[in-house]
This record gives C-alpha cells, structure tokens and sequence, in this order.
C-alpha cells in the first residue's frame, strides 16, 4: 500500500475531533466488520471479522467536538494495529479503503488469511 | 558652556549587548539620542523575560519527556484482583495536558487529569478489557485471545 509516516510530522497533522473518528474511522472500518459499540466509562469499539473479535479500542466521553489529543491518537492507532498515525488519517479520509485495512490485518496476521 | 571631557556617556550601540558606558567624544552627544537609550532598555528586559520563558519550557520539557514505569500493585475493584503486579509506563502529554497510563504488553491506555486519575482509569479499563473477553473468550482472535492468556496470568476473580 505504501503508507507511509515520513511526510505526518507531529505539527503537521490536523487535529482528529471524537465526531471524525467515530464517522470517518470507525465508519470505514465498519464497510468490512462488524463494530460493536458499547458504553462504560469509555466508549469501546470492538471489531469483528468472520465471527472473531480481532480487536477493541476506546475514547474517552466528550462532546463530538472534542479533539483527540496526539498521544491517545497514538494508542488507538496502535489498538487498530495500523502502522503509524498517517495511516490513521488515511482511513479517516479516502487514501485507505476499508479492504486496504483488511489486507494490513492480514498481513500482520492479525486475522487469518 | 563647558562640559566635562571625561564625561561617560552611552552611545548607540551596534548590538542590544554593548549598552556598557563608554567613553566617547562629546561631539557625538545629541538630544536625539535620547530616545534610543529607551529602545535598549527595553531589549534588556525583554531579552531577560525570555531567558526566563526559555527556562521554565525547558523544564517542562524534561518533566513532559520523563516517563516513569511503575508498578500497579492492586485494583479498585469489587470483582477483580491481581494475582501479581502489573508494570505501566506513566507519561504526561504536553499537548492534550492529560497523563496517560500505557501498558503495551496488553495493549490498553488509561487517561485522567493527575496521575492518580490516570492509574484509576487503567484500572477501569482494565477490568472492563477482562470482562470483555472473558464474554466472548470463544470467538476471539489471535491476538486477543493472546491478551486473555496474559490476562489469566495476572488476574483473578475474588
């Protein structure tokens, strides 16, 4: 896929607001798994393929306006085993289809071939 | 009129850092130079507020770069213990001001406004990671159900 985090320094990257995450990274992963959500102290996401639960991350209750700082980004891109922050943003945006996060899972054999 | 010839007198200086006394001929004195001795004064101070705003971003840097590992001995919790310690990375992030509790072995982050707040919120999510895969421990994936092992390892149920 080529993705690669060289050109996202830290001062470059536009903050992520709660309401981007939850529409534009969650709602892509969502076009190939299942997500479910569910409400605790946090916000939990946990992601299905296939009848498995592959993964889980959360963010913090907030207004959906609220940014999500750069460190918290940091363990949530770590959580969805995305390779660096631009790819983050590459999933909120058009550059990484949902297939393209399918492939990276199944290259990190987070999800069996 | 006769002035003083040994007279010292500030001169214009070529840089904010020559504003020492010097000697200099009286010719050069002017009423026009007044003004310009104001322009210095007010360097040295600016430049001695950012010596000290230089300063103290300084230090916070090097407490903002410190990351402490710590033990977590115990849980806040009614339903769960720890069979052993669990050792966390506690950090303070500059930009969103917030502390964070990082366990990378099980993948999970806590967050508050202190560190107390911090270790509290690990403890919490934590507790609900254990009971999230404990429900569907069944139908996890590689590596989750690796989490479940570590997770058995250190935790159990009172």
């Amino acid at each position: 896929m080529g993705h690669s985090a060289t050109n996202y320094s830290r001062k470059i990257i536009m903050p992520m607001k709660l309401s981007e995450f939850k529409s534009g990274v969650i709602g892509k992963i969502k076009k190939k798994f299942k997500v479910e959500e569910r409400t605790g102290k946090h916000i939990y996401y946990e992601i299905w393929y296939k009848g498995e639960k592959i993964e889980e991350t959360h963010h913090s209750h907030g207004s959906s306006g609220k940014e999500i700082s750069d460190d918290i980004l940091q363990k949530i891109k770590r959580q969805l085993n995305l390779n660096n922050i631009k790819q983050l943003y590459d999933l909120k945006n058009c550059p990484m289809t949902a297939e393209d996060y399918l492939n990276l899972l199944k290259q990190k054999n987070v999800i069996s071939n | 009129m006769e002035h003083n010839q040994n007279i010292y007198q500030f001169r214009y200086p070529a840089s904010p850092w020559s504003i020492v006394g010097e000697k200099i001929p009286q010719e050069t004195l002017g009423v026009e130079r007044a003004p310009q001795y104001v322009y210095i004064d007010i360097h040295g101070a600016e430049i001695a507020e950012i010596r000290e705003r230089v300063s103290k971003l300084e230090e916070r840097l090097t407490q903002a770069g410190e990351q402490q590992i710590i033990p977590i001995q115990f849980l806040e919790s009614e339903k769960l213990q720890l069979k052993q310690s669990i050792v966390v990375n506690l950090s303070h992030s500059s930009e969103g001001g917030l502390w964070i509790v990082d366990c990378p072995e099980l993948n999970l982050y806590g967050e508050g406004e202190d560190e107390n707040q911090a270790i509290k919120d690990f403890k919490v999510v934590l507790e609900e990671f254990y009971f999230s895969l404990k429900r569907d421990k069944e139908k996890l994936g590689l590596e989750l159900k690796q989490k479940w092992g570590i997770l058995q390892q250190i935790i159990q149920e009172k």
